[in-house]
């Protein structure tokens, strides 16, 4: 019964694996060399004190919004694309509704303006 | 007869257009106040012409009925849109009618100059439709339509003078009020229906098809109950208990009647036609119509006794102290109810609608002479600043005299012989205690009479401030005609086996099926010598000491009565004490609901768990914001309710 | 592992909702690409001409019915009616939001598309018998609402209001997955034919029981919180003042009949095997929502906050019909909805025409002498206030007495006494706008603005309120009708 469930646990040690691979390598070959900069929580240079709730300009969010859709569509297709044949032309058709309903979206956030940064 | 299916049609649907016309077309003052006359008088020629056909007829056929349309129509729920035509509707038709029209006429006069008079005349039109649909409805729902119709128009007209701060008031309070015993009302239609599966009162055949009425099915809900086996209720009993708590409220009967006193913010002609002889006896109308579910409730039919000899009581003793010329008037309405549904209450159905109708000749005409008496005073109606009238108005002293004396009682005159009925029923039926009551009453009643004539009409004019004269022949003609109308009515059911002498009693056998009642001598002579005695009285203890009635002074009386005195001026204060225990609780009902239900106000309760809340989830606060988290909170404490009541009570 | 199948799908049943979806997509690119700024009336014009599209192609389908996508679909008589309604719904509130948004400086082409979805999103509702479908519905429903909701951005409490009604709406929705799950548990199924069918065939165990019931309350919950029923009510009055007074007009008739129908569908099919445990639930929720509607709306001074909770004290009486399994219970439903949806969107109407431009508070001052201003809209508003208020003989006093028979005939006489009581408190606060208009002079200068779109509304309401109180047999007939294929 749970065997079928076994590539699933084997996927879960390899990402382990992997993360803990790559913190544990890297701070084991790294050369230390400390400096201001280096030494501050965030080295994106974000700064760490001030006020909790701060403005973020709403374009990230609509960037954000565009990728959920594209999102959705990845997910959606990807199985698709395993029972293409045996779906064939209905399946095909189903599909093209989908896109044309995502293509509409995405057609009108064009127009209006949501992909243009400045 | 077949001609008279269309006709009595014509009687609602020509005020209904003169409505229409006054509210789309007429602009002007003149044009409405025509229109809106004619149209009623048409309707009272039409209904004259109907009614004489309908004697025409056969006593056991004299029953007309129409339908316009099956209003509803599902299943076995069958509502046909007719109108009927029977003798109890026909003389209730008459008298809205006959005394309508003379009230239209009379308020061309007395609403002269008034700005928004065409709209007047467009609610009085209304009114008038709307009681022909609720005397002449073949089924409970268009009754009820006019018992609604009746009330909005009601509504509308006391709130007339908005400028008035208390007719704006009084308005609504008519209205509140009212919908109490409305509610009562559509619970008694819902049992009806549910009982007898039909809302007609009579069979009705529609396209062939016989649908039943309940009146005629009586029999079947005998010894039916409801109600909890401890206490079971008869069907009939809650039938007829919940009719009768709607008719105190429109026929204002205790302890609903504390509207009506206040609805004579309205302008007078409207206090005589809808707060005196017409919309006001709707109550007992539907009480005589649906007399045979009545009479098979001894409970019922005792509290209506009751009731109505404690009303006719209270309000008689009220009367007796107040000062407006028009509350007067108004209390004294109330009693004279209250002697038409104790009259129903004791099975003297026939008394009880020949009361209703000299009562409705009368009383129309005292209004409308207390009308003329503050046109012709320049808008006073306190009867302090009044005095001596006689001279300066002989014609509205006149008249008013007659009234005055058919209200009281006064042999010859209308109320004399409908008042004498049903005290003699009384008698001859054992109400000992009722009759003593209303015996009492009609004392008052004179005695009120009495001291109002003298208080008006009598000594010396108090209040030189306003120069009093007659009112105009438009004002004055409708008062004569109602004058001879209030002296003779009574010849309409004479006490006495002459041909033609139980003239109303035989025209209302077929529907209310009741024999002539008798006459007792002694008790008509005690009454008319206590009347005359108790007139005399007032009017002579008022003139003796018309000297000390001061322009906001106390009354003579007050000396010897002190509190009691205040207390009948208050009527018994039933209004404060509705507004110590029932407008102030529901006040704050509503204001605690309102802070702890509606968020804008929200704080105390609801906002002390909110806190506890968010002394609890401290970590989190910076997260919540406004006020959401309350809503969420009693969202919650819903869900848990109901996530409880599902999984734990069921068990 | 099996091959996978297309199951057999009959579009035709769906042409309405696919209609509305279609036209909706292409008016959305049509109003960015075509449509000029300033113009954008003429796509509130092309989105009404679609909904009445969609009404007429449902005409040939009233004798057709039948289920499609597996059954999670279908067509019968009672959808077909609600989607009329729902387009009726749509069409005059897009008719009362046409000078509405320009005037208040909101006015943006994609308000009418949206509608658009959202009618779309009902009449899922109506023809959903599956609960994931049902779900879709809801969903496809309060989106576009929340973004509705906060159209009137440039005003602080419309976006508070969209605000507010998200995190409420995401978290009523949350209840509503998490219960089609634990159904879904018990049974086996999501589809309310399946659940019925199950529930017919064999006694439970106690865990499934309990899963069923628990997954039970929450979709009840889910519906509530949609048709505002005390206690999930709390954003009403405050999403509806916030809102653009049309989407307030939408919500209070639109989203609560859709969600009462589809909540009508559940507990009739799929739960009328445990209706023991939900109706004492659904009663005490109808009785405590007529109180606390009723009486919220006492204190109340803006008009838009007294509509509002008016509307809550409607869903209660709407529940009565919803309760009675009987078919006079629905179809006094069918009929109150009518009803209450016409005269709703009539006083909305009245509501716009007075709202100034900028002007935040809707106090009922406003009304005030406006008889002498505007006798015509004094005398519509006041033939809604006695629709609402249940005087006859106006379409409201037909439809309450329908109500209220079917409840005292279904056996629950006590709360048809508690319908009529509120009923009779509710008056005054029905009252109190007439009073205003006929019995008070002005009290500050507000001229009424009316235009073409509002003028339709308010007429059509108004004939409407007026016919269906005198000649209700044709409206009563149809929704008999409608009632012919729902046994199955």
């Amino acid at each position: 019964m749970l065997g079928a469930y076994l590539p699933i646990l084997v996927m879960f040690l390899i990402a382990v694996f992997i993360a803990a691979f790559v913190i544990i390598v890297s701070s084991l070959l790294g050369p230390r060399r400390s400096t201001v900069r280096k030494l501050a929580p965030y080295e994106s240079g974000m700064e760490p004190i001030g006020p909790a709730i701060r403005r973020i300009p709403v374009k990230f969010y609509v960037v954000a919004m565009l990728f959920i859709v594209f999102d959705i569509e990845v997910v959606f297709f990807y199985p698709y694309a395993l029972v293409f044949r045996d779906l064939a032309g209905p399946g095909l058709v189903a599909m093209g509704v989908f896109f044309l309903v995502l293509v509409v979206g995405f057609v009108y956030e064009w127009k209006k303006g949501a992909l243009k940064w400045e | 007869m077949a001609y008279l299916n269309w006709l009595i049609w014509l009687i609602p649907l020509l005020p209904l257009l003169g409505f229409l016309l006054n509210v789309f077309v007429v602009r002007r003052e003149r044009p409405a106040g025509l229109l809106a006359s004619g149209m009623v008088l048409g309707a009272f020629v039409v209904a004259v012409v109907a009614v004489i056909g309908l004697a025409g007829l056969p006593a056991e056929s004299r029953r007309i009925m129409s339908t316009g349309w099956q209003w509803i129509s599902t299943g076995a729920f069958q509502v046909p849109f007719g109108i009927m035509l029977d003798p109890l509707t026909a003389v209730m038709v008459l008298l809205v009618t006959g005394v309508g029209a003379l009230i239209h006429i009379y308020s061309i006069g007395y609403m002269h100059g008034d700005p928004r008079v065409v709209r007047y005349f467009a609610y009085l039109n209304l009114f008038i439709t709307m009681m022909l649909f609720l005397v002449m409805g073949n089924n409970l729902l268009i009754l009820f339509l006019g018992w609604e119709g009746v009330g909005l128009c009601s509504f509308l007209l006391i709130g007339y003078w908005f400028e008035r701060r208390s007719a704006a008031e009084a308005a609504v309070k008519a209205f509140v009020v009212n919908r109490i015993g409305d509610a009562a009302f559509i619970l008694a239609m819902l049992a009806i229906f549910a009982s007898f599966g039909t809302l007609n009162f009579y069979d009705v055949e529609i396209g062939g098809v016989i649908q039943p009425g309940f009146l005629e099915r009586i029999p079947e809900i005998l010894g039916r109950t409801v109600g909890p086996s401890w206490q079971p209720i008869a069907v009939a009993t809650g039938i007829s208990f919940l009719l009768l708590i709607g008719a105190t409220g429109k026929s204002a009967q205790f302890p609903l009647f504390v509207w009506l006193p206040d609805a004579m913010a309205g302008p007078t002609p409207v206090s005589a036609l809808i707060h005196a002889a017409t919309m006001v006896t709707a109550g007992v109308y539907m009480m005589a119509r649906t007399e045979s579910l009545f009479q098979e409730s001894l409970a019922t039919q005792s509290w209506v006794l009751w009731i109505g000899a404690l009303t006719a009581l209270i309000a008689g003793t009220a009367a007796v102290a107040q000062w407006d010329i028009k509350r007067v008037l108004a209390y004294s309405t109330v009693s004279q109810l209250g002697f038409m549904v104790a009259a129903c209450g004791m099975g003297a159905y026939v008394a009880a609608i020949f009361h209703l109708l000299t009562h409705g000749l009368f009383k129309a005409l005292l209004f409308l002479g207390s009308g003329s008496v503050i046109h012709g005073t320049h808008d006073t109606q306190d009867m302090r600043r009044m005095g001596g009238l006689r001279t300066a108005m002989p014609t509205t002293f006149w008249t008013y005299l007659v009234g005055a004396a058919a209200l009281a009682g006064i042999v010859p005159l209308a109320g004399f012989w409908s008042k004498d009925e049903i005290l003699a029923h009384a008698l001859s039926h054992g109400n000992w205690p009722q009759l003593i009551i209303l015996f009492l009453t009609s004392l008052l009643t004179a005695f009120y009479m009495g001291r109002q004539v003298a208080l008006v009409f009598y000594g010396e004019q108090r209040d030189h401030s306003y120069h009093a004269h007659e009112s105009g022949r438009v004002m004055t003609v409708p008062l004569l005609i109602l004058a001879v109308g209030a002296a003779l009515g009574g010849l309409m059911n004479l006490p006495f086996s002459i041909p033609g002498g139980h003239w109303l009693s035989d025209w209302l056998n077929p529907v209310l099926h009741e024999e002539p009642g008798e006459f007792n001598l002694a008790l008509a002579l005690l009454a008319t010598a206590g009347a005359v005695g108790m007139g005399y009285l007032g009017w002579w203890v008022y003139t003796r000491n018309a000297a000390r009635v001061k322009v906001g002074g106390k009354d003579p009386a007050y000396r010897y009565t002190g509190d009691i005195w205040d207390g009948m001026e208050e009527a018994w204060y039933l209004d404060a004490a509705y507004n110590r225990f029932v407008v102030a609780p529901f006040r704050a009902l509503g204001g605690f609901l309102a802070r702890v239900f509606d968020p804008q106000g929200i704080d105390g309760l609801v906002m002390g768990i909110g806190r506890f809340f968010t002394w609890v989830g401290g970590g989190v606060r910076g997260l919540q914001s406004g006020y959401v988290r309350t809503y969420a909170l009693v969202f919650t404490v819903g869900v848990l309710l109901v996530l409880g009541f599902v999984l734990i009570f069921t068990r | 592992m099996e091959p996978l199948q297309i199951p057999p799908v009959n579009l035709i049943l769906l042409a309405p909702l696919l209609t509305v979806v279609g036209w909706a997509s292409a008016l959305l690119l049509v109003d960015v690409f075509l449509i000029p700024e300033g113009k954008k009336k003429l796509t509130g014009y092309l989105a009404i001409a679609g909904l009445l599209v969609a009404g007429l192609v449902g005409l040939p389908l009233w004798n057709v019915s039948g289920s499609t996508f597996s059954g999670m679909l279908v067509l019968d008589r009672y959808s077909l009616s609600l989607t009329w309604i729902f387009v009726i719904v749509g069409a005059l509130s897009i008719a009362m939001a046409l000078d509405y948004l320009p005037r208040h400086g909101i006015e943006q082409g994609e308000f009418y598309p949206l509608i658009m979805f959202a009618v779309a999103g009902m009449i899922l509702l109506a023809q959903g018998t599956d609960l994931i479908v049902l779900f879709l519905g809801i969903e496809a429903l309060s989106i576009t609402l929340y973004i509705l909701t906060g159209f009137a951005y440039p005003r602080l409490t419309s976006e508070e209001a969209a605000m507010k009604y998200l995190v409420l709406g995401a978290f009523a929705a949350g209840f509503f997955v998490y219960g089609i799950a634990l159904v879904y548990g018990a049974t086996g199924t999501t589809s309310l034919a399946g659940i019925a069918e199950f529930l017919g065939r064999q006694t439970l165990v106690a865990e499934d029981q309990t899963l069923l019931l628990a997954g039970a309350g929450m979709v009840l919950i889910a519906f509530s919180f949609k048709t505002a029923l005390v206690p999930f009510h709390m954003w009403t009055p405050d999403v509806y003042e916030g809102s653009p007074t049309p989407v307030a007009a939408f919500m209070s008739v639109g989203t609560k009949g859709a969600a009462l129908a589809a909540l009508l569908r559940v507990l009739a099919f799929a739960f009328e095997g445990v209706q023991a445990y939900w109706l004492p639930v659904l009663a005490a929720l109808a009785a405590i929502t007529m109180v606390v509607g009723n009486l919220g709306a006492l204190g109340q001074t803006n008009v838009k906050r007294m509509l509002a909770y008016s509307s809550i004290g409607h869903a209660g009486y709407i529940l009565l019909g919803i309760m009675v399994a009987s078919e006079r219970g629905a179809e006094a439903f069918l009929f109150y909805l009518l009803a209450y949806a016409l005269t709703n969107l009539g006083a909305f109407g009245v509501v716009i025409a007075l709202e100034q431009q900028g002007e935040s508070v809707w106090s009922i001052e406003d009304f005030a002498g406006l008889y002498q201003r505007r006798p015509m809209l004094a005398v519509a508003m006041a033939l809604f206030m006695f629709s609402l208020a249940g005087v006859p003989p106006t379409a409201g006093f037909m439809a309450k007495f329908f109500i209220f028979t079917a409840a005292y005939e279904g056996g629950l006489g006590w709360l048809a006494l508690v319908g009529v009581i509120t009923s009779a408190i509710a008056a005054y606060f029905y009252l109190r706008v007439v009073v205003k208009m006929f019995m008070q002079e002005p009290a500050r200068e507000v001229q009424p603005e009316l235009n073409r779109g509002l003028n339709a509304d308010i007429i059509i309401a108004g004939v409407a309120t007026l016919l269906i109180g005198l000649v209700p047999t044709p409206f009563i007939f149809l929704a008999q009708q409608s009632l012919v294929a729902l046994g199955g």
